[in-house]
């Protein structure tokens, strides 16, 4: 056997898994040479044992100290900043919101009001009848309007769409709930300042008249607005609103009255279809913002 | 429960603080000896310890990836908390030099020496050597890593970690008081 020069330290320190080990004694019993390194090695290992245990403090280190840094950080850094604790999910979808805002812009807000502070003080001097058919006339105007201008893909929102890492169903979810919760907040304030001055009007028969409408024109321009673009949503909305506007007048057909009356007042199911073309758009939202990106490449 | 080192660091890990007690436990006296001889001062090396320890609790636990023994793992976390950059230790040429030095086996002076030496003596040489010869000896003897964690830690082969023990011993054994006897056994 080769003499085992260079796993004599390691023997010496005690290191040396047992076979091999043993192979090594057995060398050693017949091998001074290494008999005498094995020994110099040993006297080392116990040399600096020796050293090493007088220069260790007699106490072994303590705990405490360690733990009263650990306190300061209550459980190990591991999830992202910011997004800690029960409420992180509200406090998310608030900042969403609020930051929408600023993105839909000032114009479309004050649009908003001025146009539905305008028709609410007409209503408030018409007839009962008439100032239902005002603002349900107005309210869901404004509203698809202003969907269509906040949801669609296009211009420097949409920019911001790709440039951040919220995904685009979010944004135009975030979009089309604050949109159609102001211009519904801003309705009912009117017609409250219309309904309570006056006896012969019930609010909530008042919120109804315009409510109604305004759930599937919202859905329609949404839906364009959003899968092709705004000015389709503006569109529709606009068209819409004329023929029911023109409606009394008779100019056309009878069969798009009872069309335009089922908006106007929609049933359960009406309510319902709006509601999923709402979800669909939401749904198929990406598909859209990626097209757009494509044509304009291309 | 699985009391093994792998499991208490995935115990850390997951915010467990009796986990990170009992690695303490088992490993802060040694960490301590080694932080001792690498910073040569006391304060500094409980200093070490103790941010090694910390330090595993704010998120090294997390990444401990298996690819040494915890302990290996941990001297490596305390080696950079007392200012040691492994990259930064060996020049280039050295392991070739240190190579060519590893001896034969035939009985040397040093062995002769060493074997005759008294522990206080051999304290006394040790604090004359290099640093790297001294972190190496001690990780081998008072530590006890096996010479493959040993590379691991300091970023070295395995051929140098034995070279660089055969040339600490060489040191070691010159830097030894000469007595008479050795010096004349030496000289025959």
């Amino acid at each position: 056997m080769s003499h085992p020069v260079d796993e004599l330290p390691a023997y010496a320190a005690g290191t040396v898994p047992p076979p091999a080990a043993k192979r090594i004694a057995d060398h050693l019993r017949g091998c001074a040479t290494c008999r005498a390194d094995a020994a110099s090695w040993s006297a080392l290992a116990t040399g600096i044992r020796a050293t090493t245990q007088a220069a260790t403090p007699s106490d072994p280190p303590s705990f405490a100290a360690i733990r009263a840094r650990l306190s300061r950080p209550v459980a190990p850094v591991y999830a992202p900043s910011g997004a800690r604790g029960r409420s992180a999910p509200a406090r998310v979808a608030w900042g969403l919101l609020t930051r929408q805002v600023r993105v839909i812009g000032w114009r479309v807000w004050a649009v908003a009001v001025l146009v539905i502070g305008a028709g609410a003080s007409f209503a408030a001097t018409a007839s009962a009848g008439l100032a239902g058919d005002l603002l349900s006339l107005i309210v869901p105007l404004v509203a698809a309007l202003a969907v269509a201008a906040a949801c669609g893909a296009d211009g420097e929102a949409a920019e911001l769409v790709r440039a951040t890492p919220t995904s685009t169903r979010v944004l135009v979810l975030a979009r089309l709930t604050l949109v159609l919760s102001v211009t519904v907040a801003i309705g009912t304030a009117a017609s409250a300042a219309v309904a309570l001055p006056r006896g012969d009007l019930g609010l909530a028969e008042l919120f109804v008249t315009w409510f109604g409408p305004l759930v599937p024109l919202s859905a329609i321009s949404f839906a364009l607005a959003v899968l092709w673009r705004p000015e389709a949503g503006v569109t529709a909305a606009t068209a819409f609103w004329l023929l029911r506007l023109m409606a009394p007048s008779q100019i056309f057909d009878h069969s798009v009255a009872p069309v335009l009356d089922a908006l106007w007042r929609p049933g359960p199911a009406l309510l319902l279809a709006a509601a999923a073309v709402a979800l669909a758009t939401v749904v198929l939202a990406p598909l859209a913002a990626r097209h757009s990106l494509r044509g304009a490449l291309s | 429960m699985d009391g093994s080192d792998e499991a208490l660091v995935r115990r850390v890990a997951g915010g467990d603080e009796q986990a990170l007690e009992l690695l303490h436990a088992r490993h802060a006296t040694v960490l301590l000896r080694y932080a001792l001889q690498l910073t040569d001062d006391r304060g500094r090396a409980e200093e070490a310890v103790q941010d090694t320890f910390v330090g595993v609790w704010q998120g090294a636990a997390a990444r401990f990836a298996g690819e040494s023994t915890v302990r290996t793992w941990l001297f490596g976390i305390c080696r950079r908390q007392c200012g040691k950059h492994t990259r930064a230790v060996p020049p280039p040429t050295w392991p070739l030099a240190e190579a060519a030095q590893v001896p034969d086996s035939a009985a040397r002076p040093e062995q002769v020496a060493l074997a005759r030496a008294d522990v206080s003596a051999v304290g006394a040489a040790l604090a004359l050597l290099p640093d790297s010869h001294r972190e190496v000896l001690h990780l081998a003897f008072a530590a006890e890593l096996p010479h493959t964690e040993i590379a691991a830690l300091l970023g070295i082969p395995v051929g140098t970690v034995k070279s660089r023990l055969f040339n600490a011993r060489a040191a070691l054994a010159r830097a030894l008081p000469v007595d008479h006897l050795t010096a004349k056994e030496a000289g025959r």
